[in-house]
């Protein structure tokens, strides 16, 4: 059996053995042959056991086809069992085998008919998965709780509540020549940047792939600058935050699978954005929006900027600062630069395994390990107590952005200036500084400039700044930022 | 979709400008006229920075009536790849000259804490990285970089000013025309370090701002400067500025912030100098790297300009390094710097000149 180029047969017995071919050895698969009405005409029924609705396929659909049924026509008898005796309206006709067996493995119910040359795929889909639950890592104090689920239509549908128009198109594709997996291209037609979109489509069908297991793999099989350490698509399992970029006419990812999705094109900006922003008092989301930016540079510069100050330019400090700086190093055996090592790698050693264990067993973890282990190196010298205020901070400042991903890159980006820091001073932290800036300048996320609008300003002359370092009052923002298509930029009026 | 053409805004541009002015004027003004009266520094000062944005600016206008394809196309091969020889030349020499001046200036700020070899190495290193990425990101950082740069010495400078109040100030009376027109000539060979206006204006796109901006950059620039040369006057009085090598690197010493966080800022302004001072350099490298890319693409090789940006990097810091070994080189690559430069800055006239004349032919 050839799965991508046989059809359909006619002859129920010739499908019945190409099915039991593909699917030997598959003891979760459920085939059935049938007979209907009076003139006993052949039925077939193909599902996936335990990923169909139950009460649909064997309480409805069968009950009807087998006992309901009388006398059937002469002819066009698929066309009449379509009609009469499916009591769903999501049906549809495959001839293709390897369109059937693709369904059949999404969940849904294959039916064969004696005679007829397709197969009734009846969408009988019910996978097992978990509901819709809080959002975890993008925590909101006053917007929805919810969050999405690793269930694709779940997913979809929760966006879909939140915009209902018909303007907002999903372009649904599998991807994974093993998987399978549905990915769904979610864009608002109007306001999206056709050449954004057609990139992204373009990308996604120029990569074969046996598996796509969760979107991050999709990102990285899509992002044209790999070695970046920034992100270049946003992940969000926020629906709200999802709905809101289409509406500023960038583009979805939904994968299968994943419990977040991806938004695309992505800025330096975005990944400071977080829901609650949005819902908050103007002037508090101004505030806390100032002050992760500078929770930004604190944990990308910080421990650098100590070893630099202490170990190159203890001069520009005041005497009595320096002497205490000088006084907490007594009796440390380790040079500036690895008493600075050694904290930032326990720190991060003591994130990995909260992250691995479970969650009460996690805090308890990080409350061990920043007090019982600080206290400790403290008292054994193996680290001064201000090196302990620096790492806190850093790791305080780092757990203030909202990415996770974004904040990973402050944290491999942090290591690389305690080096330059160590080498060189103020010099090579500058020149780590810039080339770091000069990567970011440098960086485009589908053809929009990262650091859009801090630079290129030109591209967006106007209300630029309207969502970056501050955030506009809701009722003065009237242009949608630079994702969204020319022409198509203003998103409120006001009566006067 | 924004591609990657290489082409920079009249904002980006103005940027690039202001860095340049900054980057160059902020320690080599007081620097250039130490021991002249505090009149002739001031007027000194201005005219420099006068000429020096009349001429970028003026010279930036020319090229822009002027029809330069055709110019390309008509100008023979070989003397095409003899000016790209020049400005290859002139920009290696003035490479070279710019990191002994950038050495010089953390060399007399922070004595103790750097050695030359690293510190020419990571500047280097962060210039090749940049031109390897060509003039497009080059300008982004110059925006990128603009008011994080430009903030901190306004605030400086209004801190200056403010810790001035009520302290004897030096007279201003006494100026002597000869000096200040001499002087201010002299001063002006150091901003032909910058962006060559026949080289940058190749880059910029044309938009309904663009002399609005480039002048906003142009006397952004020469203000943080001339600030930056009267604070140097007022702190240091003439006499004072005579003794340093790096006037204003020592009022950077004295400018104090409130707070008493940190003592002294010398060191954070330097980094912020150091930022500008990259994208003037940078500059040179893009330009040297274009150059040569421009020579081998006649025998029909197409070039990976990072690779040529590699090498061009340590042609520089060989040659740096044998310049600061020995003094007398330094004196040969200064001369060798500026008698290149001045027939490429006549250059502007004539190429503009000729085009000028066509456009007006054809028009």
């Amino acid at each position: 059996v050839n799965t991508k180029t046989d059809k359909v047969n006619r002859n129920l017995e010739i499908n019945i053995q190409m099915i039991e071919h593909l699917f030997e050895g598959c003891a979760d698969a459920v085939m059935r042959k049938l007979c209907m009405g009076e003139q006993k005409l052949g039925l077939y029924v193909v599902y996936m056991d335990s990923m169909y609705d139950r009460d649909l396929v064997d309480g409805v659909l069968l009950k009807t086809l087998l006992f309901d049924v009388g006398r059937l026509p002469e002819t066009n008898v698929g066309d009449f069992i379509m009609k009469h005796c499916l009591a769903t309206a999501d049906i549809s006709e495959k001839d293709q085998l390897c369109d059937v067996t693709d369904e059949v493995l999404k969940g849904n119910t294959a039916l064969f008919i004696d005679g007829m040359a397709q197969a009734i795929i009846i969408s009988s889909k019910s996978l097992p998965g978990r509901g819709v639950s809080e959002a975890e890592t993008e925590v909101s104090v006053h917007g929805s709780k919810e969050s999405f689920t690793e269930s694709f239509r779940t997913n979809t549908v929760l966006i879909r509540r939140r915009i209902r128009d018909t303007r907002l198109k999903a372009r649904q594709m599998m991807i994974g020549e093993r998987s399978r997996t549905d990915v769904a291209v979610m864009y608002m037609a109007d306001l999206v940047r056709p050449e954004v979109l057609s990139e992204i489509l373009q990308k996604l069908q120029r990569f074969k792939i046996d598996a796509i297991l969760d979107g991050a793999m999709l990102e990285q099989m899509t992002e044209d600058e790999w070695y970046s350490p920034f992100p270049q698509f946003q992940t969000t399992e926020r629906p709200d935050k999802a709905a809101s970029a289409l509406l500023e006419g960038r583009i979805v990812l939904v994968v299968d699978n994943s419990p977040s999705v991806l938004i695309l094109p992505a800025t330096f900006s975005c990944f400071f954005q977080a829901s609650d922003d949005y819902y908050d008092r103007w002037d508090a989301a101004c505030f806390v929006r100032i002050l992760r930016y500078a929770a930004g540079a604190a944990a990308m510069l910080l421990p650098a900027f100590y070893i630099a100050l202490t170990g190159y330019h203890p001069e520009v400090l005041p005497l009595s600062f320096a002497l205490s700086f000088a006084a907490s190093r007594e009796g440390v055996p380790f040079s500036l630069p690895v008493e600075v090592l050694i904290m930032e790698l326990a720190f991060e050693l003591l994130r990995e395994a909260g992250i691995r264990l479970p969650g009460p067993m996690g805090s308890a973890l990080g409350i061990v390990g920043g007090l019982i282990i600080g206290q400790a190196a403290v008292e054994a010298h193996i680290v001064s107590p201000v090196v302990v205020i620096i790492v806190a901070l850093t790791a305080l400042s780092a757990f203030t952005i909202p990415n996770d991903l974004f904040a990973s890159a402050f944290r491999m980006i942090k290591f690389y200036c305690i080096l330059a820091a160590s080498v060189a001073g103020f010099i090579g932290l500058t020149a780590a500084v810039l080339t770091v800036l000069i990567h970011l300048a440098g960086l485009k996320s589908f053809g929009i400039p990262y650091m859009m609008p801090f630079v290129s300003a030109d591209l967006d002359p106007e209300n630029r700044f309207q969502d970056t370092i501050v955030k506009a009052p809701a009722d003065q923002m009237y242009q949608r930022p630079f994702f969204t298509r020319k022409g198509h930029r203003r998103r409120l009026r006001k009566e006067k | 979709m924004m591609a990657d053409n290489q082409k920079i805004s009249s904002r980006q541009a103005a940027w690039i400008l202001a860095f340049d002015i900054l980057a160059v004027g902020l320690f080599g003004l007081p620097a250039l006229f130490q021991g002249d009266t505090l009149g002739n520094i001031l007027s000194e000062g201005a005219l420099t920075l006068v000429l020096a944005g009349l001429y970028e600016g003026a010279s930036i206008w020319w090229l822009r009536h002027a029809d330069r394809e055709r110019a390309c196309h008509d100008t023979p091969a070989a003397l095409h790849s003899l000016i790209q020889i020049f400005f290859f030349v002139y920009y290696l020499f003035a490479a070279v000259y710019a990191v002994e001046f950038f050495w010089g200036v953390i060399d007399h700020l922070v004595v103790a804490a750097y050695r030359y070899p690293v510190t020419i190495l990571f500047f280097l290193a962060v210039v090749v990285y940049g031109a390897g990425k060509g003039m497009e990101v080059r300008a982004r950082t110059a925006e990128l970089l603009g008011w994080l740069v430009f903030i901190p010495f306004i605030f400086l400078f209004i801190l200056g000013f403010w810790q001035m109040i009520g302290k004897t100030t030096p007279a201003v009376t006494t100026i002597q025309w000869q000096a200040i027109w001499t002087e201010g000539y002299k001063g002006l060979f150091l901003f032909w370090l910058g962006d060559h206006p026949l080289l940058i204006n190749r880059y910029i796109q044309w938009d309904r701002k663009f002399y609005q901006r480039l002048l906003y950059g142009l006397i952004g620039g020469s203000l943080i400067v001339f600030a930056g040369l009267l604070l140097t006057g007022l702190y240091l009085t003439p006499e004072g500025m005579l003794r340093e090598s790096e006037p204003f690197a020592i009022v950077l010493q004295m400018i104090r912030f409130p707070g008493n966080f940190i003592s002294r800022y010398d060191v954070f302004f330097v980094m912020l100098w150091m930022m500008s001072f990259y994208i003037l350099v940078s500059g040179m490298m893009i330009y040297m790297v274009d150059m040569t890319a421009g020579l081998t693409q006649i025998s029909g090789r197409q070039p990976e300009k990072r690779w040529i940006a590699l090498g061009c990097g340590l042609v520089i810091l060989t040659l740096a390094t044998i310049v600061h070994a020995c003094a007398p080189f330094q004196r040969l690559f200064q001369s060798g710097m500026w008698w290149a430069g001045i027939p490429l800055s006549v250059l502007i006239v004539v190429i503009g000149g000729c085009c000028w004349k066509k456009v007006v032919n054809k028009g």
